[in-house]
């Protein structure tokens, strides 16, 4: 069996951040 | 800065995009063919800090009907930075830098065939960081942030996590959940530059990753920090615009199967016998400052001293019995005899000098007359305080774990109910502190294990006063939220101990047996942050290639356990509680 640590796409990241708002994937870029 | 998509590819279960930062021309994307590609994981073959550099290679065919749609334009272009992107539906595979050089293009068959090499990027990093100044203390997950800046990682990767790492309890009423690297940072001095010369890159992150016990690679699209002592970590934090704190993952766990299909080969890796880090900056005078903590201390592990042929140690305390009288109990004197052992590897300072007979250092007798007819027990304090203890000159035996125990035994007058022993510690060195620490960890049980050395410019130096202004190479915590000021004499778990004290013990507790050792190799591609868990063993991942159907990986069996140091070495085991 395989456990992965992180998850797989930056969506993710982007949903549990901002609650389902606005979607950022690049969290390092200023724009 | 603006990214523009050069070309695209699909293969059955992938897409590729390569894509160039600020290029001197506006793109008209085209598509082109994959012939081949994989993902290779370079890694270190053992469980230690530093990077784990990662390579993708992809094999395209060449159109030589038009040059306009020519990936070849891409292996001699002089100022184009390019990258590569493969995802595989809305996740992200791999990115990588396009390294042009190291392309080719063979004729097979009529065909001609175009071979990119695209890597991690960490090789751009040997370059000298004297572009980068900045003045006061700057935090870690900041400085880490600009120095991927220069070489434009944020226009590739989507952001850095850094997974459960140490925080001194100095930072931990700031906001706990930002993470030890978020609250603490350091000067510029001793980091980047020595004297008048400027460090690179490279050695500069090197060391941050020694210090802090961190990995460092790709998973995903994602720059990871992996500490090398969590099986699992409970958290991740992510870190985004000029090292801002984003937010912590909490307790992501996605399990996967795959199918075995090639047979394996047991092997096993060494246990680690010792692990020595350096930190290469001269040493502040103080060893250990526990100056307020009471604590029972049998064969305390205080730290390691570094003789310099004429240092001694310097011991302040201030012992405690506190005795429960019982009631009824007639007047008459008690006395305590207390004394003190102090331990430099094998060696006992017997008072006079070292010796590897058992000898105590010090010892003292405190007496009292004591009476209790008030009806209920009542406490009797018999305290001595030891005040600049001298030791003789170090021996010359190379860094060694301190030992104290301070130990009471009544010696007149009844029984009492039962007493305690404890006492507060300041360990410091006189005459002279070495111009480096050389910090240790002692698993010498194994005897055929394996020594990891490490070095770094940065760690701990206790200071006089924990406002002290920020020397060279120190390791400091921020005292307010907006991290403008800074304190020193930091305290990394509740003994106190030193963040290279409690790092150089858990890199070898990772390794503190021998680890099987596999070659595997599985039915579907698998990313690199992963566990895997086959006949209830768990394994992590050294070597790791996939491509677009299967996966090669050498894993390492998780252990993790006490070091043991040999008994003919005369000293106690180093038990520390984990980080």
């Amino acid at each position: 069996m395989i456990t992965y640590e992180l998850p797989a796409n930056p969506l993710y990241y982007a949903y549990v951040l901002n609650d389902g708002g606005t979607v950022e994937i690049n969290n390092c870029t200023r724009l | 800065m603006a990214k523009q998509l050069i070309a695209t590819a699909e293969t059955a279960d992938h897409d590729f995009a390569i894509w160039a930062i600020n290029p001197p021309f506006s793109a008209n994307p085209y598509t082109f063919d994959i012939a081949s590609w994989s993902i290779d994981y370079r890694a270190l073959d053992s469980n230690k800090p530093g990077f784990l550099p990662s390579v993708c290679t992809f094999q395209a065919l060449i159109n030589d009907n038009d040059f306009t749609t020519n990936l070849r334009s891409i292996l001699q272009d002089a100022t184009g930075m390019y990258f590569v992107k493969i995802t595989k539906g809305i996740d992200v595979v791999y990115v990588g830098f396009i390294t042009p050089d190291l392309g080719e293009i063979e004729l097979i068959n009529g065909q001609r065939f175009i071979k990119f090499v695209a890597s991690d990027g960490f090789q751009m990093l040997d370059k000298t960081s004297s572009l980068y100044e900045f003045t006061g203390v700057k935090p870690f997950t900041t400085q880490i942030y600009d120095v991927f800046d220069f070489f434009d990682f944020w226009e590739v990767y989507d952001a850095y996590t850094i997974s459960q790492h140490p925080i001194p309890t100095e930072a931990v009423s700031l906001g706990a959940t930002n993470g030890g690297m978020y609250w603490t940072g350091c000067i510029q001095e001793g980091l980047y530059y020595t004297g008048t010369n400027w460090r690179n890159f490279r050695d500069v992150m090197d060391d941050i990753l020694v210090t802090f016990g961190l990995q460092c690679f790709q998973d995903r699209g994602l720059l990871v920090f992996r500490s090398t002592w969590y099986k699992t970590p409970d958290w991740y934090n992510f870190y985004g615009y000029q090292g801002a704190f984003l937010y912590r993952l909490t307790g992501y766990s996605v399990t996967d199967t795959a199918e075995v299909f090639s047979d394996g080969l047991e092997l096993f890796k060494a246990a680690t016998r010792q692990v020595f880090i350096t930190h290469n900056q001269p040493s502040s005078a103080i060893i250990k400052d526990e100056v307020t903590q009471y604590k029972s201390r049998t064969n305390y592990y205080v730290g390691n001293a570094v003789p310099t042929g004429t240092n001694k140690l310097q011991y302040n305390a201030a012992w405690k019995v506190r005795a429960t009288v019982p009631d009824g109990y007639p007047l008459q004197n008690v006395e305590f005899t207390i004394t003190a052992q102090i331990r430099y590897g094998a060696y006992y300072y017997n008072g006079t000098a070292w010796t590897k007979t058992a000898s105590n250092a010090i010892s003292v007798t405190k007496h009292k007359n004591v009476q209790n007819n008030t009806g209920d027990p009542a406490i009797e304090d018999f305290t001595h305080t030891v005040a600049n203890f001298h030791t003789a000159a170090l021996p010359n035996i190379g860094t060694q774990p301190i030992y104290v125990s301070v130990e009471a035994t009544q010696t007149a007058g009844d029984d009492l109910d039962g007493f305690v022993t404890t006492s507060t510690l300041v360990m410091e060195y006189h005459s002279g502190s070495p111009t480096a620490t050389e910090y240790y960890a002692d698993n010498t049980k194994k005897r055929n294990g394996i020594d990891l050395s490490f070095k770094t410019e940065i760690g701990d130096i206790f200071q006089s006063s924990n406002v002290a202004t920020p020397i060279a190479g120190e390791l400091r915590a921020f005292g307010n939220t907006l991290r403008t000021i800074s304190v020193t004499n930091l305290e990394w778990d509740a003994a106190e101990n030193l963040l290279l004290t409690k790092i150089s013990i858990e890199l070898g507790k990772t390794a503190f047996k021998p680890q099987q050792y596999y070659e595997i190799e599985l039915t579907k591609p698998i990313s690199y942050n992963h566990k895997f868990t086959f006949g209830s063993v768990d394994y992590k991942p050294l070597n790791l290639s996939f491509n677009e159907k299967t996966t090669t990986v050498t894993y390492r069996e998780w252990v993790y356990g006490d070091i043991l140091t040999d008994p003919k070495n005369g000293r106690p085991d180093q038990l520390l509680p984990p980080l």
